[in-house]
C-alpha cells in the first residue's frame, strides 16, 4: 500500500511539475530552444526590444 | 571577472571559436547569418565571460542580427574585443576591425582560417601586421582549436594594465579630419563612448549611433548641417559618390597598403573544388533537379532505407522486454491495479510511443546538419531565388524554411538575417508551415499504418504540401497587406568544407537531444495527464474509454471534423493536446487506443481511418496550428499581438480547408 | 557594358556601382564588390534568376536585375 502511495506521488508529482515547466518554457519561446539555455547567462528577451521596432 | 565580446565578419568562425574557449556547442554552419543573437559563455578554467555575437560586415546594421551587435557595442559593458578576422579575405573583413579599433576599446585580433589562407598561396606576416596595428594578432584555426590557448592567455592576461592592448593605428580621411574634430567637440562629456569613432559613424550614416547621439543630445541641427555641409564639400572636390563610399575608399587605401607590407600571395588560379562541385549544383538546369534528388534521399533515407527499419527494432524492444520486465518489476513490488495501469498504458504506451521515431529523427537531423555545414546551404537560396521571387520573397527566405523543418522555434529566428522587414515578417508567418520533426512521428505512424509500400513518396508530399501552402499563402499575403516594399537579395556563397564528424555529429545531438528530453519531461507528463483523464470519467474511477472525461471534451469537437473524415473523439482529442507539442498527438492515440506497439496500434487505426482520411489527418497536423513555443516566439519575434493571432488563426483555416479538400474530392475518386 | 553582358566565366573590371538600390549597394560594397575590382560572371540561373559571381576569390550571388545596374569594363 505504501508502496503504491509513493509511487503514485511521485508520478503524479513528477508530471505535474514536468507540465508547468514546460508550459512556462514553451511561453518563453526562443530561449527553451536555444543549445546553451542552461549555461547562457545573457538572457535571449534583453534582444528583444531591438527586435522589429518598426513592424507593428 | 570580465567580460569579452567577439566581433567579425559573418561565417569567419566566431562560434566556432566560442565553443572552443567555452566549451559549449552552440550553433555552427557554413554559411553567413548562423548565429542571429548574444550568447555568453565563460571561458574553460576562467572566471571570464566571452560574448558570442552574430556576424556584421560593418557597424552600421541593416538587419534585425546586425542590430544587435551595434546594440551591444552601445549599451553593453565589456572590457576588450576578440575580432576575427578571414585570413583568407582580409582585405574585406579588415574594413570591419578598423572601425572596431576606432572604437577605441581594447583590441585583440585572432588571424582564423590561416589554414584556408595557406591553401590559397596567402603568407601573412603577423609580427608585422600586429606592429602596425598596434594590436595583438593570433593566428588561430577555429576549426581544430590550434592557437586557441594562446588567444585565451593574451585575453585574460593584461586586463589590469590595460594600455598594451589599445591600439594605435589611425587611419587618415583626409579633409575630414577637421570635421571630425569639429563633431567631437559638440558631442557632450557624458557619453563615454570614443568621440571620433561616433563622428566617423556619424558621417557614415550608421542610424543607430544617430539615434543614439540623438538621445544624449538636445539638439542635433548642428550636426545635422555639418554632415550636409561635408556632403556638398564631397561634391565639390568632384567625388561621385556617397559620404559613406568615401570614408570607405580612405580605409581601403590604409588596408591596401597594410596588406603590401603584410602578405605575399603566391596565387595559384586553378581551379578549386568549390568550383567543381559548384559547376554541377548550381548548373543552370540541373540546379533544380539536383536539390529535389536530395531532398528525396532525405526522405528515403529517413522512412524507407535507414529509419523504419531502425525504429521497427526500438519499437519490439520497447513492446517486448522492457513492457514484460516492467510488467514483473511492478509485480514484484505490489503495485495495484491503479499504478499498473498508468504505467503500463498511460507511460511507457505514451512516451515508448514517441521514442520508437527517435532514429528516424536523428537521421532527419543529421542529414539537415550535413546541409548547414557543408556550405550548400547558401546555393539553395540561390537556387530557389527565382521561384521565392515570384511570391514576394527573396531566396534567403528559405533558409529559415529549412531549419524550421528541424524545429520551428530556430527556423523563425533566422529570419532575422533578412533585410526587408516586410520580407521578414512574410518569413516567420510561413515557417510554422514547414514541418517540424515533432510532426514527423504522426507520419510515421499513419504511413505505417496506411502507406507501406509508399511510405517516403506519401511524406514527402506532405512536406512538399507544407512549401506549396507556404507559397500560395506568401503570395495572398503580400498581396493583401504587405505589397510596399521592394524584394532585395544577395548572398555571399560560401566555399564547400568537408563537415568534421564531431560536429556533425555534436549538431545532431544538440537537435535530438531536445527532442529526447522532451520525452522525458513533458511527454512524460502530458501522458500521464491523458491517462488520467481517460482512467477518469464523470462518472468514477476506471471507467470505459467511451464515458472518460477525454471522450466527453473530445466529443464536443468532433463534429467540426466530420466534414474531414476524422470526426471520432479519439481524433479530436489528440489534435488538443498536440498544441502543447505535436509529439503528443501520437503519445494521446497509443494511450485511448490502448496498444501496447505500434504494430497493434496501426491495426486499431486502420479501422478507423480510411487511407483518405488518414491522409486528411496528417494533412490537417501539417498545417493546423503552430505549437505554443512556435507561437511564443512569433510573438516576440515580430513584437506583435495582431501578427501573432493571424499566424494561428489562418493556419487553422487553410489547414480546415485543405483536409475538406482533400476529403471531399478524394472521396470523388475512391 | 553591364555585368550582365558578361559572357560566363569572363572576367571585367567594376567601374560603376551608382544605379544599384541603396540596400544592395551597401551589402555589395560590404562584401568587396566595389569599383575598380576584378569580376567574374560564374554562371546565371534560368528563367531571369540570380547570378552568381566572384569577387575577390569570394562567391556572391545576387539578382539580375541588380547586376545590369552594375557596370563593367
Ligand atoms: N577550414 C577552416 N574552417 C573553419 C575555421 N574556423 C571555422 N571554420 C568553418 O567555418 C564555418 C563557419 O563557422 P562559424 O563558427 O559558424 O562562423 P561564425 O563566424 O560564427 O558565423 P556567423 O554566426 O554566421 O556570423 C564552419 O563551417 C566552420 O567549420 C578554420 O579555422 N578553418
Ligand atoms: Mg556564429
Amino acid at each position: 500500500m505504501i508502496v503504491n502511495i509513493f509511487l503514485g506521488l511521485i508520478i503524479f508529482g513528477y508530471a505535474g511539475w514536468m507540465m508547468v515547466r514546460h508550459i512556462k518554457r514553451s511561453k518563453q519561446g526562443k530561449c527553451a530552444a536555444c543549445p546553451l539555455h542552461k549555461s547562457c547567462s545573457g538572457s535571449c528577451s534583453e534582444t528583444e526590444s531591438t527586435s522589429m521596432t518598426e513592424m507593428k | 571577472m570580465s567580460q569579452f565580446a567577439l566581433l567579425g565578419n559573418p561565417n569567419t568562425g566566431k562560434t566556432s571559436l566560442f565553443n572552443h574557449l567555452t566549451g559549449s556547442y552552440a550553433y555552427v554552419g557554413n554559411w553567413s547569418g548562423v548565429t542571429i543573437e548574444k550568447k555568453v559563455g565563460k571561458l574553460r578554467h576562467q572566471t571570464d565571460l566571452l560574448v558570442d555575437l552574430p556576424g556584421i560586415y560593418s557597424l552600421n546594421p541593416l538587419s534585425k542580427d546586425e542590430e544587435v551587435v551595434t546594440e551591444f557595442l552601445l549599451t553593453d559593458e565589456f572590457e576588450k574585443i576578440l575580432n576575427i578576422v578571414d585570413a583568407s579575405q582580409l582585405k574585406r573583413n579588415l574594413q570591419l576591425t578598423i572601425q572596431l579599433i576606432e572604437f577605441g576599446k581594447p583590441l585583440i585580433v585572432g588571424l582564423n582560417m590561416v589554414d584556408v589562407a595557406q591553401s590559397r598561396g596567402i603568407q601573412i606576416n603577423e609580427k608585422k601586421l600586429s606592429d602596425i596595428l598596434g594590436v595583438r594578432v593570433v593566428p588561430i584555426i577555429a576549426r581544430t582549436g590550434k592557437g586557441c590557448d594562446l588567444l585565451t592567455k593574451e585575453l585574460t592576461s593584461d586586463t589590469r594594465k590595460k594600455s598594451p592592448g589599445t591600439p594605435t593605428f589611425k587611419v587618415d580621411y583626409g579633409f575630414l579630419e577637421e570635421i571630425i574634430e569639429q563633431m567631437s567637440e559638440l558631442f557632450p562629456d557624458d557619453v563615454n563612448l570614443n568621440k571620433r569613432w561616433m563622428a566617423v559613424q556619424y558621417l557614415e550614416g550608421n542610424k543607430r549611433v544617430i539615434s543614439y547621439v540623438s538621445q544624449h543630445m538636445p539638439n542635433t541641427a548642428l550636426l545635422e548641417q555639418i554632415k550636409q555641409e561635408v556632403e556638398e564639400e564631397l561634391v565639390k572636390r568632384g567625388y561621385a559618390h556617397s559620404l559613406r563610399q568615401f570614408i570607405y575608399h580612405m580605409r581601403d587605401k590604409n588596408i591596401t597598403h597594410l596588406l603590401e607590407q603584410t602578405t605575399i600571395v603566391t596565387s595559384s588560379t586553378k581551379t578549386t573544388t568549390t568550383d567543381m562541385i559548384d559547376r554541377v549544383v548550381t548548373n543552370k538546369f540541373l540546379g533544380l533537379p539536383i536539390f529535389l534528388f536530395f531532398m528525396y534521399v532525405v526522405f528515403m533515407l529517413t522512412f524507407d532505407w535507414l529509419g523504419t527499419p531502425l525504429s521497427d527494432v526500438l519499437d519490439g524492444f520497447m513492446s517486448g522486454p522492457l513492457t514484460t520486465w516492467t510488467e514483473n518489476g511492478l509485480h514484484v513490488i505490489g503495485a495495484s491495479k491503479f499504478i499498473k495501469d498508468l504505467v503500463l498504458n498511460g507511460i511507457i504506451a505514451g512516451v515508448g510511443g514517441v521514442l520508437v521515431f527517435v532514429p528516424q529523427i536523428f537521421i532527419m537531423f543529421f542529414l539537415i546538419s550535413f546541409l548547414e555545414d557543408s556550405g550548400y546551404m547558401a546555393r539553395v537560396a540561390m537556387v530557389m531565388d527565382r521561384i521565392m521571387e515570384s511570391i514576394g520573397l527573396n531566396g534567403k527566405a528559405f533558409i529559415p524554411m529549412i531549419i524550421g523543418f528541424g524545429c520551428n522555434v530556430p527556423g523563425i529566428m533566422a529570419a532575422r538575417t533578412i533585410e526587408q522587414p516586410k520580407e521578414r515578417l512574410l518569413t516567420i508567418l510561413l515557417t510554422p508551415l514547414m514541418s517540424c520533426s515533432a510532426r514527423l512521428p504522426v507520419y510515421a505512424l499513419f504511413v505505417g499504418a496506411f502507406f507501406v509500400n509508399h511510405r517516403a513518396l506519401v511524406v514527402l508530399s506532405l512536406y512538399v504540401l507544407g512549401i506549396v501552402v507556404a507559397m500560395v499563402m506568401a503570395r495572398i499575403f503580400s498581396f493583401l497587406f504587405l505589397k510596399k516594399e521592394k524584394s532585395v537579395f544577395v548572398i555571399e556563397l560560401p566555399p564547400y568544407r568537408v563537415p568534421q564528424a564531431l560536429t556533425l555529429w555534436r549538431s545532431t545531438w544538440e537537435k535530438g537531444k531536445g527532442f529526447i528530453r522532451k520525452a522525458g519531461t513533458f511527454i512524460f507528463a502530458g501522458s500521464v495527464l491523458i491517462w488520467l483523464l481517460t482512467y477518469a470519467g464523470p462518472h468514477g474511477w476506471n471507467v470505459e474509454m467511451d464515458d472518460s472525461f477525454l471522450a466527453f471534451i473530445g466529443g464536443v469537437l468532433a463534429p467540426i471534423f466530420e466534414p474531414l473524415g476524422f470526426g471520432t473523439w479519439q481524433a479530436a482529442a489528440s489534435l488538443l493536446t498536440g498544441f502543447l507539442a505535436k509529439e503528443v498527438v501520437v503519445s494521446t492515440m497509443n494511450i485511448i487506443y490502448h496498444a501496447p506497439d505500434t504494430a497493434s496500434l496501426t491495426g486499431v487505426l486502420s479501422t478507423q481511418y480510411s487511407a483518405l482520411s488518414a491522409l486528411s489527418f496528417m494533412s490537417f497536423i501539417l498545417l493546423y496550428i503552430p505549437c505554443l513555443a512556435t507561437v511564443a516566439t512569433i510573438r516576440k519575434e515580430t513584437a506583435s499581438k495582431k501578427w501573432t493571432y493571424v499566424s494561428v488563426i489562418y493556419s487553422l483555416v487553410i489547414a480546415y480547408i485543405i483536409s475538406l479538400v482533400i476529403y471531399q474530392i478524394g472521396g470523388l475518386f475512391f | 557594358m553591364n555585368l550582365t553582358d558578361l559572357q560566363q566565366g569572363k572576367t571585367a573590371v567594376v567601374s560603376d556601382v551608382t544605379k544599384l538600390n541603396d540596400i544592395v549597394k551597401q551589402r555589395l560594397i560590404d562584401m568587396g564588390l566595389v569599383e575598380g575590382q576584378e569580376i567574374c560572371l560564374k554562371c546565371a540561373m534560368p528563367f531571369g534568376g540570380p547570378v552568381m559571381v566572384e569577387v575577390c576569390g569570394q562567391c556572391l550571388s545576387l539578382r539580375r536585375k541588380e547586376a545590369s545596374r552594375i557596370g563593367v569594363s
